[in-house]
């Protein structure tokens, strides 16, 4: 497998609430060619639970392996094995696409001769021939969206992690990230996608994981949730899990 | 072609091959790239600083020149001897004309300056007729030969000085033989020794001039340290709130790396804008240039005797210091930086920090604030003591050992607490969750959530 999250914890400090439980033990895994999705409501602790796996916080409990590399132990290892693709496409605005992603693919060790190659193919790939060279400032939301998933993909790493990668973007833009996601997976790279959009996870994920209030309370493909659940689509499912998970908690 | 091939590899090996300064070599490049293209930076870090400084400078010059004219207004008691030779009563009509000069006539000029009746002696040599002016010394190149009438006289009291001469048969290459040499009365002496007041003649501009370069290296490093808080702010506060701070971080390199990466950058902000403010120091070099084209009073002499008392070794010994003090205070930005929450929180933090910097170096500046082991395990202020020591030559090596070990052990710990407040959350999720203290006994609470929860 590719992601291996055993047991994750994280905790917050809130002056109203005091210490709380932003993920709970919350067990998954992602395999090579497989598009998993983490599914659940703002505020659910996807995307901590993802900043954990991006080795940008550090579990309090639990192992989080990425290609084999332990997140708390290894992080620089760790960090080679994967592209991350924010909500917010999070581009420095006076650098150019082009400039972007000759950093990111020179600190990744990228070899020189074939980082150029490497960046035009992805301009290509992404259809940002255009604006390559326009700096970020002045790219709509959609444009810095594309060059976000360019950065991720440049260095060419298995594992590809998105957070909601699709806020706030118009449905153009959304189909052309879903074909993207979906040309990762033909490459065989494993693609850990958070959404609380229903409709995305089911037209995209191979696997889902629902999370709420920080627990992962289902696990399987949308065929075996239905089944277990039984209910026609993900939203009733997406709904019998959080809302009767609400009750519980009320 | 093999030197070529030479250098090519060692670069290769050195920025290619090492991991680590590849990588700090390339956050540097991204960040200097970055921030020559933000008109924020560029304006308070090298504009304002274009226009602002010079003309303090030119200030500050022209105060010096006031501070001269007024010391040579200074009344000097010369005691002369009682049988005076053609050139030394040319000389003397000259100096009286001044009206700075007040003579006493004695048989033994050098015992009234002994006895403290005179600042100096005026004496002709019995075997040359040369002038020559005993007094104290204070300085190493005191004992030097100078040409005193053209040094201590203005232009116009030289013209007149050469007028009388030529009239009084001497031609012009006769003149400049009239050189008087300095000699210090210890050295004739050692019977007694002579108060440092006013007979000091040129080299009273010495320590004065020395000052004003001690002030221009402090000023320099102040304005350095103002300076690097605009890239500072920008790089890590301003990142966190434009939301790129959670993609950088995740990039495949070593937080300490990517900090140092940016105080290196900042550091290199600084260090232009000291290039910038440089453009003072040389208008005030200009002054000095044209005091000597315009044969002002001992402009000459003063720049000699700075010369002579600055070794190579020690401006080198300055440099450093200058230089770990500005990459100290960018490491100690950056970290000042990740205490807050806002960019303006930032800003307002490190503006305070940066006046602070500025009043140490007030501090540090004054005269009884000297280099001592002591006070060289005091952070920030140690480097200025050694800057301001190595000017003064009075710089010992322990002291200053301590203070350059001290320092980079600070940039090293400076780097790696930011590094570390980079990667708590309540830096990353700024605005969500807060500070958390050490006194909260978090895993006590988690235990005790934890066994309610299982209860």
């Amino acid at each position: 497998m590719t992601i291996s999250a055993e047991g994750v914890k994280k905790w917050f400090y809130d002056r109203k609430r005091g210490e709380f439980p932003a993920v709970d033990d919350v067990t998954f895994e992602c395999r090579k060619g497989e598009i998993f999705g983490l599914l659940g409501p703002n505020g659910a602790g996807k995307t901590t639970t993802l900043m954990m796996i991006t080795t940008i916080l550090k579990p309090d409990g639990g192992k989080v392996e990425v290609n084999g590399f332990d997140v708390a132990t290894n992080p620089e290892g760790a960090r080679m094995q994967f592209g991350f693709v924010s909500s917010e496409a999070a581009l420095y605005d006076l650098l150019t696409p082009r400039e972007t992603l000759a950093f990111v693919g020179k600190l990744s060790k990228c070899p020189k001769e074939k980082l150029s190659a490497r960046i035009d193919e992805l301009i290509h790939l992404l259809d940002m021939t255009s604006f390559a060279d326009t700096r970020c400032q002045a790219l709509s939301t959609g444009m810095k969206q594309r060059v976000a998933i360019a950065r991720a993909l440049v260095h060419d790493p298995p594992v590809i992690i998105m957070d909601e990668p699709t806020s706030g973007l118009d449905v153009p833009t959304m189909q052309s990230v879903y074909q993207l996601v979906r040309q990762c997976k033909e490459m065989g790279k494993c693609v850990l996608f958070s959404t609380h959009i229903m409709s995305e996870a089911e037209k995209l994920c191979d696997r889902i994981g629902i999370i709420n209030k920080g627990k992962l309370h289902a696990l399987g493909t949308v065929a075996e949730l239905k089944q277990q659940y039984s209910k026609a689509d993900l939203e009733e499912i997406f709904l019998a899990v959080v809302g009767g998970n609400e009750n519980n908690g009320s | 072609m093999i030197k070529m091939k030479l250098l090519t590899e060692f670069y290769t090996f050195l920025f290619e091959r090492n991991d680590f300064l590849h990588d700090l070599m390339l956050v540097v490049r991204k960040e200097l790239l970055y921030i020559f293209r933000v008109p924020d930076v560029l304006i308070f870090s090298v504009l304002i600083p274009m226009v602002l400084y010079p003309v303090l400078m030119i200030g500050a010059g022209v105060y010096s020149a006031w501070v001269v004219s007024n010391q040579i207004k200074q009344a000097y008691r010369i005691a002369i001897p009682i049988e005076k030779s053609e050139n030394l009563q040319l000389v003397l009509s000259v100096l009286k004309q001044t009206g700075r000069i007040t003579t006493i006539e004695v048989k033994d000029p050098d015992e009234a300056v002994r006895k403290e009746k005179a600042n100096a002696s005026l004496i002709a040599l019995p075997e040359t007729g040369a002038l020559e002016v005993h007094y104290e010394a204070t300085s190493a190149g005191s004992a030097e030969p100078v040409k005193f009438i053209a040094d201590t006289l203005d232009a116009n009291e030289n013209k007149i000085l050469t007028k009388t001469l030529v009239d009084h048969g001497f031609t012009k290459h006769e003149v400049e033989p009239m050189s008087v040499r300095l000699r210090d009365i210890n050295g004739i002496s050692t019977s007694s020794r002579f108060p440092q007041i006013d007979a000091r003649f040129a080299e009273t501009y010495a320590p004065l001039l020395r000052f004003g370069a001690l002030l221009a290296i402090f000023f320099l490093l102040s304005n350095a340290r103002s300076a690097a808080v605009s890239p500072a702010v920008f790089m890590l506060a301003q990142e966190r709130d434009l939301k790129t701070l959670k993609a950088t971080l995740s990039l495949p390199i070593s937080w300490n790396t990517l900090v140092l990466g940016k105080a290196v950058a900042v550091a290199f902000m600084a260090l232009l804008s000291v290039f910038v403010n440089t453009v003072g120091v040389v208008l005030l070099g200009f002054f000095i240039v044209a005091s000597l084209v315009m044969r002002l009073p001992a402009a000459k002499v003063t720049v000699d005797s700075l010369i002579q008392s600055i070794s190579p070794s020690v401006i080198g010994l300055i440099a450093t210091c200058s230089l770990l003090d500005i990459l100290m205070s960018s490491s100690l930005l950056l970290f000042l930086c990740t205490l807050s929450r806002t960019t303006k929180e930032a800003q307002s933090l490190l503006i305070i920090s940066s006046l602070a910097m500025v009043c140490v170096s007030i501090y540090a500046l004054s005269p009884e604030h000297t280099l001592t082991w002591q006070s060289a395990f005091i952070p920030i202020v140690n480097l200025l003591l050694v800057i301001k020591a190595c000017g003064m030559g009075t710089h010992t090596p322990i002291p200053v050992f301590i203070t350059i070990a001290e320092s980079m052990l600070l940039i090293y710990v400076a780097v790696h607490l930011t590094a570390f407040r980079l990667g708590q959350e309540s830096f990353i999720l700024s605005g969500e969750t807060h500070l958390r203290w050490p006194w909260h006994k978090r895993m006590q609470k988690m235990q005790r959530m934890q066994k309610n929860a299982n209860k």
